[in-house]
């Protein structure tokens, strides 16, 4: 088990030096001139030839890359060429934001959705059932960015229940959870339906009940922990995106997190950013996988065998 | 099962502890104020309230003066920092840190500076933080351009200070009021630069606001410097909050629901909605903005003068406006935004006219009309490009629309690849600042002049206005420029669009400025 953990961690390093090698010569392929991107269309030629020879701009990618890579195995992610701030600190100052409204939207989609995804599977094509199944679909077709203004209209604007943006204290934390949330719930839900219904239909399930095992253990104890793999992967596929920044839900609530930065580091051709940014997104998500695939172990102890 | 719930547990403890200490990294010296969960603080205690919200659209960049070029990072160093001059409402320059200045000659200036002016440190403003920050920002990539035609800056006593100029320039005195002209503490920069610190960590200047905190991608605080010199420009509030709301819509939410008290640039869609709101007021300028289609004179057919007049008999800008900007703004035909110093009504007008238009094509050659591609960036634009694309084709030209991201729409049309692009212009308060990148040969592309107008007499012109000392003869040079490219007919002008800000309606002192550069410290309610 730790020789497969400390094997997992070391394939980090071919991500990161793909990843980085990857986004970097896309960003250099890309039109534009990040000079003038940062010093806006009305900056006098002389300050945006100055500027990109300050930067290094001027150098072959080649060299760029070189000597991104050199500070890298140092440790060193780089300097925004926008802000001219390490993008270590700047991504390490929006990090807490994106981790923790990714941690409680997740929690929120989690805590409701199998519940009602196994209700939904043990009675099947039910009231319930269809209810839950078209909520879901909603919730999976409903665009973020309207539910997250519609929340905003509704529990902010009318009620005044909530703040409509910002992230101070418990309450502004509400609606852009709710938003996330959605989408993932939806998700998880229909999954856990759907391997629920698989599970339940197989020969150790009925001898179960033949047996004269109450529903209630059936379901919880026999069913749904073989049925969990499969929600596993999904909720950890989701997490681990959710920390790359959820981009439409912190924007419209004004969320300061990974996700606003990255994009507008996309906009200004910030390579540095960018390349820091992914670089962190890519282990987040590996680590992400790591403990899901861990987490495997515990929930089917069969799999435990495999990890060597 | 148990271990399943076990995990589960731990995770909400460990979320709790991410509640408890997540999401308050931030740069300065004290904790965010608080504000009510709910948005009601500002309608609850609104009479005698002292901490003013102001919602902007991004975040700072920089809060050292000479590392940005951008108008948000200048609300918070504007109000931290000050500089030699001011500019008034009338649209005249008066000392600020300054008391007076003198040319002595046409590059020599010397200055005096008023007495007795504090740093929030206590230290005294003298000479040689003029001269240390004057000469620290000349070599900034980023705004060292706009203190490009001076010399040196020689010292004559604490209050006395000389700025030899390589070369005349009608520019010194404005740039002197751009928020990159802010004057440093000399003391306090070195030792902080010398212990490997910044300004961004710890910026500290002599305006009527200190610096509190940062909190990247959320929020910047000031407070209130109670040792400020200047009375007339003191604080009449405690504390700004700047909140940075990215999304225009949840803006005026905020606006509406009382988190905020004023929103920076309101979205012209939303304004009536402000106007509408009873315990909402809308302050409204005219600005300094132009929106033009920019044809690219050194390619056929837009080459001929005849073609580009042609162009401007037929395009029906009224419709423009309310396509693209929701009516809040007016249809234009000057090449200056009204609000700018330097607009002068000498431009040539052309109204519309699809018949004219017709006759002036076919005066050309272009009898069938041809077909070019327009490039642009931005929805707002697209918008337009709409309305101009159906207006030409009524006269016989087929317009592609070739829309494209921000960066890559300056490189290409800054390298001369398009036949003619949307593109607009926001005029600081130096007419030298706008004349020479849009309409000299030495700007032609990525300097600003994206029409690629190539005329020696402006060119002339253009010089002579930035250099000479006499204002009637400068007054003259503007007024014949902009006769001479509008009779070229270089753009075709659509729209110029109104400034917006709203306010809480019982919100005092704001005067809304037509280059966003508005002051927030006489705000109170």
């Amino acid at each position: 088990m730790h020789k497969y953990v400390i094997k997992r961690l070391l394939m980090l390093i071919p991500v990161i030096l793909g990843v980085s090698f990857l986004v970097f010569f896309i960003m250099s392929l890309a039109p534009g001139d990040t000079a003038r991107t940062i010093l806006g269309e009305d900056a006098p030629i002389e300050a945006v030839e100055a500027l990109r020879e300050e930067l290094g701009l001027n150098d072959p990618v080649v060299v760029r890359y070189a000597r991104y890579m050199t500070g890298l195995l140092h440790g060193d992610l780089g300097t925004s060429y926008k802000s001219g701030r390490p993008v270590f600190s700047e991504i390490a100052s929006r990090f807490p934001a994106t981790l923790k409204l990714a941690f409680w939207g997740m929690l929120f989609a989690v805590l409701l959705s199998i519940p009602i995804g196994i209700v939904s599977a043990t009675r099947q094509y039910s009231i319930t059932d269809s209810v839950s199944m078209v909520l879901a679909l909603l919730g999976v077709a409903t665009p973020n960015f309207w539910l997250g203004l519609m929340l905003i209209i509704a529990f902010s604007l009318h009620l005044h229940w909530f703040p409509s943006g910002g992230a101070e204290g418990w309450k502004a934390l509400v609606l852009p959870v709710i938003t996330l949330g959605t989408g993932c719930m939806a998700n998880i839900t229909r999954t856990t339906r759907s391997s629920m219904l698989e599970v339940i239909r197989q020969d150790y399930i009925r001898t179960a009940k033949a047996k004269g095992v109450s529903r209630n253990k059936v379901i919880n104890k026999h069913a749904l922990k073989n049925a969990l793999i499969p929600v596993v992967t999904v909720i950890g596929l989701q997490f681990g995106s959710l920390l790359g920044g959820a981009v439409l839900t912190e924007t419209v609530f004004a969320w300061p997190g990974v996700g606003t930065y990255l994009v507008n580091s996309i906009k200004a051709k910030d390579t540095n950013a960018v390349l820091g940014c992914v670089i962190i997104f890519s282990i987040c998500f590996s680590i992400v996988n790591l403990c899901v695939d861990l987490l495997y172990a515990f929930i089917d102890p069969r799999i435990k065998s495999q990890y060597k | 099962m148990k271990k399943l719930v076990s995990v589960l547990l731990a995770g909400v403890m460990c979320a709790s502890l991410l509640t408890a200490c997540g999401g308050s990294s931030s740069t300065g010296s004290s904790n965010t104020s608080a504000t009510a969960a709910g948005g009601t603080e500002s309608t609850q205690t609104a009479a005698g309230k002292t901490t003013i919200n102001i919602g902007v659209k991004s975040d700072l960049t920089s809060l050292d003066p000479h590392n940005h070029n951008d108008t948000i990072s200048a609300y918070a160093t504007r109000h931290i920092y000050n500089n030699l001059v001011k500019l008034t409402a009338d649209n005249e320059f008066v000392g600020n840190l300054a008391e007076s200045w003198e040319f002595k000659d046409d590059v020599t200036v010397e200055f005096t500076l008023k007495e007795g002016i504090k740093f929030h440190n206590g230290d005294t403003l003298t000479s040689e933080d003029v001269k240390f920050s004057l000469e620290r920002q000349k070599e900034s990539p980023k705004i060292g351009h706009l203190v490009s035609m001076i010399d040196n800056v020689e010292v004559v006593d604490d209050t006395h200070f000389i700025i030899h100029m390589n070369t005349p320039s009608n520019a010194l005195i404005s740039s002197l009021n751009h928020s990159g002209c802010a004057i440093l503490d000399k003391s306090y920069t070195e030792a902080l630069e010398a212990e490997g610190k910044t300004l961004e960590s710890a910026p500290m200047g002599c305006g009527p606001y200190k610096f509190e905190e940062w909190i990247p991608g959320a929020s910047f605080t000031l407070v209130k410097f109670d040792d400020y010199f200047d009375p007339e420009t003191a604080a009449q509030n405690d504390k700004l909050v700047f909140k940075v709301i990215p999304e225009e819509a949840a803006r005026t939410i905020a606006l509406e629901n009382g988190e905020l008290d004023l929103i920076v640039d309101a979205n012209t869609t939303d304004a009536q909605r402000i106007r509408d709101n009873a315990s909402l007021a809308l302050d409204e300028c005219v600005s300094t903005h132009v929106e033009y289609l920019a044809m690219n004179t050194q390619k056929a057919p837009f080459d001929n003068k005849l073609v580009r007049q042609a162009l401007n008999h037929a395009i029906k800008k009224d419709d423009i406006v309310i396509a693209a900007i929701d009516g809040e703004g007016e249809a234009f035909d000057n090449y200056i935004g009204k609000a700018a110093i330097g607009y002068y009504d000498t431009a040539v007008k052309y109204d519309y006219n699809p018949e004219k238009a017709k006759e002036l094509l076919a005066e050309a050659g272009y009898p069938n009309g041809f077909t070019f591609t327009c490039y642009l960036a931005g929805e707002i634009r697209a918008r337009s490009a709409t309305i101009v694309q159906a207006n030409l084709a009524e006269i016989g030209i087929t317009m592609n629309i070739e829309q494209m991201e921000a960066s890559t729409f300056y490189e290409k049309t800054g390298k001369g690849e398009h036949d003619a692009c949307l593109a607009g212009w926001v005029a600081n308060a130096e007419p030298d600042n706008t004349y020479r990148p849009l309409f000299t040969s030495e700007k032609a592309g990525a300097g600003g002049n994206r029409a690629f107008y190539k005329n020696p007499e402006v060119d002339k012109l253009v010089d002579d206005a930035a250099t000479n000392r006499d204002s009637a003869a400068v007054q003259k040079d503007y007024e014949t420029i902009l006769h001479t490219v509008s009779d070229d007919a270089i753009w075709v002008p659509l729209y110029s669009k109104k400034g917006l800000c709203g306010r809480n309606k019982d919100l005092q002192g704001f005067t809304i400025s037509p280059i966003s550069m508005h002051d927030f410290y006489s705000l109170h309610y």
